[in-house]
């Protein structure tokens, strides 16, 4: 486990210039058996385990679980949905749609919730679904 | 099946008929997950029909809950709010861990209880979930990315063997039971001699957890069985072999029963919350200084 600087900044250089995301002054982001984001104080317990929660895939992309909990914060690459398909898509459905000529992952959001993690190919004009299966749910209710 | 030696064996703790009754009828709770929104928020956002407890502020009584799924709202699904039983709830509030506190939930899994001390903390200082078995600790997993817990370290260690002396300010133990006081099927499951079992590696686990406490900590032991072996007897066998270790009141104030009193009188300071008392699951509470 240790602290490696410069690729734990590059991603939050990546998570800011994609996203818009400026994560919070009291979270940082690990390098611990890949990069992992946490609150700052758990590098001085000296304790080795799994820090937080993991932060991105291979080739920086992000976790849907860290887009859950800080796409609130994203200015950009956000696509704002109606509610028949923000249930589609937190059940795991992909959906038809025309976002330019750049293939690139983007931010699913309904109202003001983030949905989740979603990635946009140009080719097939769909944004394909990133929730993991296990997280995926029929959702029953509005909000 | 006959549930009369199950009825029996209740009724030397509690009015038995008013327990089963009361646990036929429960209510649902959940609670609010302020690591992702406010309580003033929730209530402004969501359509569930709740009703806040008495008991605790962040606290909800799910409405018209009958064969409602809650796993499948909204609220649970962007990770607002957390289904968990009032008694479970209160557990992490007896410890009442803080900004400034490293804490160690022994056996964090699910992480019901991990969650919410992580609530408490404000996602600050430095909390470690343990538990043994893979499948366990990815569901840990499953509950830290859906609600946003920050100041966790995962870990999986063998729970009667820790190897952390005095490291932890506060730790939970919330034992591995016979789960008696949760269950609907809890008539056919009992057998006199399960609790017995069980009870040796509890004992093991709580020196573990106690060994890890700083001089001066707070420890909190839980179970949600009836089954005084793998309650107060615990706990006894503690103190009966490590000096320094002293119950402490649990600061709640809720209806429960005071711990068994053929333990010694200082057992009134621990908690037996029956189904009557809550309209939720029974649980077992005790708090153990550290004395420094």
């Amino acid at each position: 486990m240790g602290f490696i600087p410069d690729r734990a900044k590059s991603f939050t250089v990546y998570l800011q210039r994609r996203f818009g995301i400026t994560l919070p002054g009291n979270v940082g982001v690990y390098f611990a058996k890949g990069l992992r984001v946490g609150n700052r104080g758990l590098m001085k317990s000296h304790i080795h385990g799994e820090l937080g929660y993991g932060a991105c895939d291979l080739g920086f992309n992000p976790t849907n679980a860290l887009i859950q909990n800080f796409g609130h914060l994203a200015t950009r690459n956000v696509l704002d949905v109606e509610e028949d398909a923000a249930k589609a898509f937190a059940a795991g459905k992909d959906f038809e749609c025309d976002m330019g000529r750049s293939t690139r992952y983007v931010i699913i959001r309904y109202k003001t919730h983030t949905v989740g993690m979603g990635y946009y190919d140009r080719d097939k004009k769909r944004v394909l679904n990133r929730i993991p299966e296990k997280r995926r749910r029929e959702i029953i209710n509005s909000i | 099946m006959d549930d009369g030696p199950f009825r029996e064996w209740l009724s030397g703790y509690t009015d038995c008929d008013r327990c089963l009754e009361a646990f036929r009828n429960r209510r649902h709770f959940f609670r609010v997950n302020t690591l992702k929104l406010s309580p003033e928020k929730f209530l402004e956002t969501t359509r569930l029909k709740c009703e806040r407890t008495a008991q605790y502020d962040l606290a909800f009584e799910l409405k018209e809950a009958e064969g409602y799924e809650i796993g499948r709202t909204w609220e649970y699904f962007l990770g607002y709010i957390h289904p968990q039983s009032l008694p479970s709830i209160l557990v992490s509030l007896a410890l009442n861990p803080t900004r400034e506190d490293a804490v160690l939930d022994v056996a964090a899994a699910p992480g019901s209880k991990f969650s919410h001390m992580a609530m408490l903390m404000g996602n600050e200082g430095v909390l470690v979930g343990n538990d043994l078995r893979p499948d366990k600790i990815s569901a840990l997993f499953a509950t830290i990315n859906r609600l946003n817990v920050l100041n966790c370290i995962v870990t999986e260690r063998d729970g009667t063997l820790l190897d952390w002396k005095e490291r932890f300010t506060k730790v939970l133990l919330d034992a591995p039971c016979t789960a008696l006081g949760s269950g609907e099927s809890a008539p056919e499951r009992w057998e006199p001699e399960h609790s017995r079992k069980i009870s040796i590696l509890q004992k093991k686990m709580l020196f573990s957890a106690y060994d890890a406490l700083k001089p001066g900590g707070e420890l909190v032991y839980s179970t949600c069985t009836y089954a005084k072996e793998e309650n107060e007897e615990v706990v006894k066998n503690l103190l009966d072999n490590v000096p320094g270790a002293e119950l402490a009141d649990l600061g709640l104030d809720i209806p429960h029963e005071p711990g068994l009193g053929e333990y010694g009188g200082e057992f009134r300071k621990c908690c037996r919350v029956y189904p009557q008392h809550l309209r939720s699951e029974g649980f077992f509470m005790a708090k153990i200084r550290k004395v420094g």
